[in-house]
């Protein structure tokens, strides 16, 4: 291989470097190295001298590009959704699942709850991860499309080695030592106070995933409104619906009830803008937003033009969770203290009759923004359902997928947020993510989007078609 | 939710170029298969320790507590025991001089230990013998098992070799020096 230590210390020194003039893929890798190259990436693990299928290539019996795509072929999950395979096999396989399911995960900006805010007892009860899921799923599960991370119905949950729950995030507060388990009793906020034993994620070595069968309901009440409760079921709208996204994202306080004005999960749409389409507010201008003005308004925000350019994405996307509310669980022992600090729950106020609530008096939710190309859009979005199916209608969600695993592979991050000069190195990495994400959309399979970039010339580059400077 | 600040407008840049460097786990792998099993500990504790220069991301749900600080690890080396942002490390390191740092005294601690040289050099050449120049190529694509062997090796070599404060080492030193130097290299880093 080239030598890149002067390459690679030139843009190290300058982080973030901006290439300047046209891609350079005039030299290529051998074939063995595109092997190593995918190989190391997708595994992390050492190749050796004695790997069969360095001979493969030697002998000219497979292509790098090949024998990549039968790593991830080989790491397929089964019927079950488990990771199979024995011996060296079952080394790679789960290797790779490892590294492609932590990779999703890092797609999300807030994912887990004890590192977002102390929330121990919440990654007890939701699987902090569970927004990563459906991504693994598509990838590893063959005849899975790439819309049903945003359309499907099922909420699914990592299954680990350690069957009987365990748990595994416990906390030291005050002195004293807070666990779940029998000796503590806990309750639901709410007026009825419900006892609160429900199941737990399992932990331990990663052995593959399931439809969450979590079943467990807890009946509470608040203002009136009766809810069920089912920590871990699906809400509908594939990653959307994950209950662990909102509480991760929501904004709003424990006990606030969507009102639309004052109260939103508008940090749960920010974070759709950032997570699912990466792109960054605003995503609409002045003039997009000239007739959202509300001069009378009690919000400032809705008087200004500036602010709005925000808020007339956000605040719309967030009236498909306005039937949703978040609740605090409480020791039952001592003082009625939420304990720990932020124990949530999600509520669901929707009901058949009773009064109107100020949320239902404001317009349907919907999705507008103004596309990567800069096309606006503008589509429904009532309940998360109706928002992921927009979602998977728009081209930017798979632009924002073919961007995250250009990136893995090349460490080239494309910005779609700004167009590009078309003569400009950039727009030769930016051409090629927009143009695989747009298959993606048609072809709607992961493995394609992969075997196109490990087949691109970006790929077998051995800077990736950086140009050295 | 009355909080509401206003998003800065400023669009970012439109390409962010990362050297694609292998993590912490990428490293153990191979500096474990170059310098065998008894270089784990110290490339526990300077490289696997050291997510935040190094990289690698790890699984919380890997650890679980069965006690007051009582850990039951399916990994101990990818879950997360007492490190919170353990799971949001990238996946594709920052290049750091920090990372040069750790890496250099790695290099450095395997190399000058005796039994953990002789299993590296037994892979190729001998250490009562001065390592020559194929021997330090052998040494390379230890590292990177498709490295192209170019004049420059050839020339990095010839540079060493040459130079009579080399010359007047014991053969174990040599072997030493040229490990040590190749460990060093960014080159089999990048993935």
């Amino acid at each position: 291989m080239k030598k890149l230590r002067l390459f690679w210390f030139v843009i190290f020194m300058t982080f973030g470097t901006h290439a300047k003039e046209s891609t350079n893929l005039q030299s290529s890798l051998s074939e063995q190295q595109i092997f190593r190259r995918c190989y190391s990436q997708m595994t992390r693990l050492y190749l050796p001298a004695n790997d069969s299928r360095l001979t493969l290539i030697k002998n000219k019996k497979a292509t790098a590009v090949e024998l990549c795509m039968n790593l991830i072929h080989k790491a397929q999950l089964n019927n079950q959704l488990q990771i199979s395979g024995t011996g060296h096999t079952r080394i790679e396989t789960d290797a790779i699942i490892k590294t492609f399911n932590t990779f999703h995960v890092s797609w999300f900006q807030a994912y887990f709850f004890a590192r977002q805010s102390d929330e121990f007892f919440t990654a007890n009860v939701y699987d902090s991860t569970e927004m990563s899921i459906p991504y693994t799923l598509a990838f590893f599960k063959p005849g899975i499309q790439f819309r049903e991370t945003l359309t499907s119905e099922k909420a699914y949950e990592s299954v680990r080695s350690t069957k009987k729950p365990i748990y595994f995030l416990d906390h030291f507060e005050n002195g004293e030592y807070l666990k779940v388990d029998d000796k503590d009793v806990w309750v639901t906020g709410g007026q009825l106070e419900v006892e609160f034993k429900p199941d737990l994620v399992q932990t331990g070595k990663l052995l593959g995933f399931r439809e969450s069968k979590r079943t467990k309901k807890f009946v509470e009440q608040y203002e009136g409104i009766k809810m069920n409760i089912v920590p871990g079921q699906a809400m509908g709208g594939g990653v959307l619906g994950s209950s662990s996204y909102l509480l991760l994202n929501s904004g709003l306080d424990r006990e606030d009830i969507p009102d639309g004005h004052f109260y939103a999960h508008r940090s749960w749409s920010k974070a759709i803008v950032n997570d699912l389409l990466c792109r960054s507010l605003p995503v609409l201008t002045e003039e997009d937003v000239v007739q959202d003005i509300k001069n009378d308004s009690q919000l400032e925000f809705q008087k200004n033009v500036k602010c709005l350019t925000c808020h007339s994405t956000i605040d719309p996307l967030a009236q498909a969770l306005k039937d949703k509310m978040i609740l605090p669980v409480y020791s039952a022992d001592g003082p009625k203290m939420p304990i720990p600090n932020k124990s949530l729950l999600v509520g669901d106020l929707r009901r058949k009759e009773g009064p109107v609530r100020p949320a239902d008096n404001v317009k349907p939710g919907y999705l507008k923004m103004r596309a990567f190309n800069g096309n606006l859009i503008e589509k429904p979005a009532g309940s998360i359902k109706e928002l992921a199916g927009s979602l998977s209608e728009t081209d930017d969600y798979y632009i924002c997928a073919a961007k995250h695993y250009f990136s893995f592979f090349t460490g080239v991050d494309v910005d779609l947020n700004s167009k590009v000069e078309p003569s400009s190195a950039v727009a030769d990495y930016y051409n090629f993510v927009v143009a695989e994400g747009l298959k993606l959309k048609q072809h709607q399979d992961v493995r394609t989007l992969i075997k196109d970039i490990l087949s691109s010339d970006f790929y077998s580059s051995p800077n990736f078609g950086v140009k050295d400077e | 939710m009355m909080n509401h600040p206003v998003e800065d407008p400023k669009k970012s840049t439109n390409l962010v170029i990362v050297p694609r460097l292998g993590d912490r786990y990428y490293l153990k792998s191979v500096l474990t298969n170059v310098f065998g099993p008894r270089s784990i500990p110290y490339i526990r504790e300077n490289i696997m320790a050291n997510g935040q220069v190094f990289g690698g991301p790890c699984d919380e749900y890997e650890q679980v507590r069965t006690g007051l600080k009582v850990f039951d690890l399916a990994d101990i080396e990818t879950a997360c025991p007492g490190e919170k942002s353990g799971s949001r490390l990238s996946q594709i390191p920052d290049e750091s001089v920090i990372r040069l740092g750790y890496l250099f005294r790695t290099c450095d601690a395997l190399v000058r230990d005796k039994s953990i040289l002789n299993f590296a050099v037994k892979k190729a050449g001998q250490l009562s013998k001065n390592p020559t120049a194929e021997n330090y190529f052998n040494i390379v694509r230890l590292f990177d098992v498709t490295a192209d062997i170019t004049n420059k090796d050839s020339e990095v070599f010839e540079k060493i070799s040459s130079q009579d404060s080399y010359k007047k080492l014991p053969s174990e030193k040599q072997w030493q020096l040229l490990f040590g130097l190749t460990c060093k290299s960014t080159d089999w880093q990048v993935l």
